[in-house]
């Protein structure tokens, strides 16, 4: 069962049905039979409509078929809802003729309006659009050309913040803490426990914790000496 | 409470088949075979078998069996949804 946009079968009710048939034969369904099922009112509107067409088809396909033919009546814009069951036996009712069906009973003022409104909003978007990117851009770019500059002018006080990204530094920390841990202990916590088993905990860097690994005297009086000559 | 004590309380009140708390049991109720054939196009027998809000009635008062209700159940969501019968109310 097939329910049909008025609008469409005003336009021609063969050539909907002929549409319907095709998107079946397509999947290589066999359509046994494809009859008018009756123009109504709907109990509810869909997409503003308030009348509909409903087609009923028999058709005979594989189950492979199915779902593509569900999808493919899904995506036609004519079909409102459609329904696939299983039917055990064909009705007899379905070879008799179809019985006329007169489009120009559809009345105009029942068809569901023309969808000015969504041709307006895609106006609306493409104006927006440009806009909404310019500024965009011109903050990427201001933060681009800004970026650098606030590095350059921040490079001298303050590499450390800004010259290693985050992941690298969330990467590399936990292994030079173990680093540290199975190389520092023997000369690190003999002289002083408390503020040199503290300190290269906070902020280990890789580069720092190869430098301590070669220098590890006194790892607290090169932060001191790099901050002063920063300063 | 004794056994012979409860028989002969029982069989002073005149024990009732079918009465106040056996109603809705497996004994009192009633059982019906679909008319037609439960389908959602039938719209003018499914429609007996919803109520005034739009819902659908239960085994209770429709006397279908598991099988039928289930037919029934789906044959009126399959209508609900081609809108063909409301969801709620009256349509």
């Amino acid at each position: 069962m097939v329910l049909l946009d008025n609008r469409e079968v005003k336009k021609g009710w063969s050539q909907v049905k002929d549409a319907v048939a095709a998107m079946l034969a397509k999947h290589g369904a066999k359509v046994i039979s494809s009859k008018l099922w009756g123009e109504r009112r709907l109990c509810y509107p869909i997409r503003r409509n308030t009348r509909g067409t409903y087609l009923l088809v028999y058709f005979d396909s594989s189950t492979g078929a199915v779902n593509p033919i569900r999808r493919e009546l899904e995506l036609a814009e004519f079909v409102l809802r459609h329904l696939v069951t299983v039917c055990e036996e064909v009705p007899s009712v379905a070879h008799e003729p179809e019985v006329a069906f007169d489009v120009s009973t559809i009345k105009e003022e029942e068809l569901a309006p023309l969808p000015v409104v969504e041709r307006e909003e895609v106006e609306v978007g493409e104006d927006v659009e440009p806009e909404a990117k310019a500024p965009a851009e011109a903050g990427s770019e201001a933060a681009a050309e800004g970026a650098p500059a606030a590095g350059e002018e921040k490079a001298g006080k303050r590499p450390r913040a800004e010259k290693p990204p985050r992941g690298e530094t969330i990467d590399k920390a936990p292994k030079a803490e173990k680093g540290e841990r199975g190389e520092m202990p023997p000369k690190a916590e003999k002289p002083e426990k408390g503020e040199k088993a503290g300190k290269p905990a906070r902020a280990e860097k890789p580069e720092k914790a190869a430098e301590k690994a070669d220098k590890p005297e006194r790892p607290a009086g090169d932060k001191k000496a790099r901050k002063k000559e920063k300063e | 409470m004794s056994e012979s004590t409860m028989q002969g309380d029982l069989g002073s009140m005149r024990p009732r088949r079918g009465g106040k708390f056996v109603r809705f049991g497996a004994r009192g109720r009633k059982r019906c075979e679909p008319e037609e054939p439960l389908d959602y196009k039938n719209l003018g027998y499914l429609g007996k078998f919803v109520s005034a809000q739009g819902k659908i009635q239960s085994r209770k008062r429709t006397g279908f069996s598991g099988q039928n209700q289930r037919k029934l159940a789906l044959a009126i969501k399959n209508a609900r949804f081609l809108a063909l019968m409301p969801y709620v109310g009256r349509g």
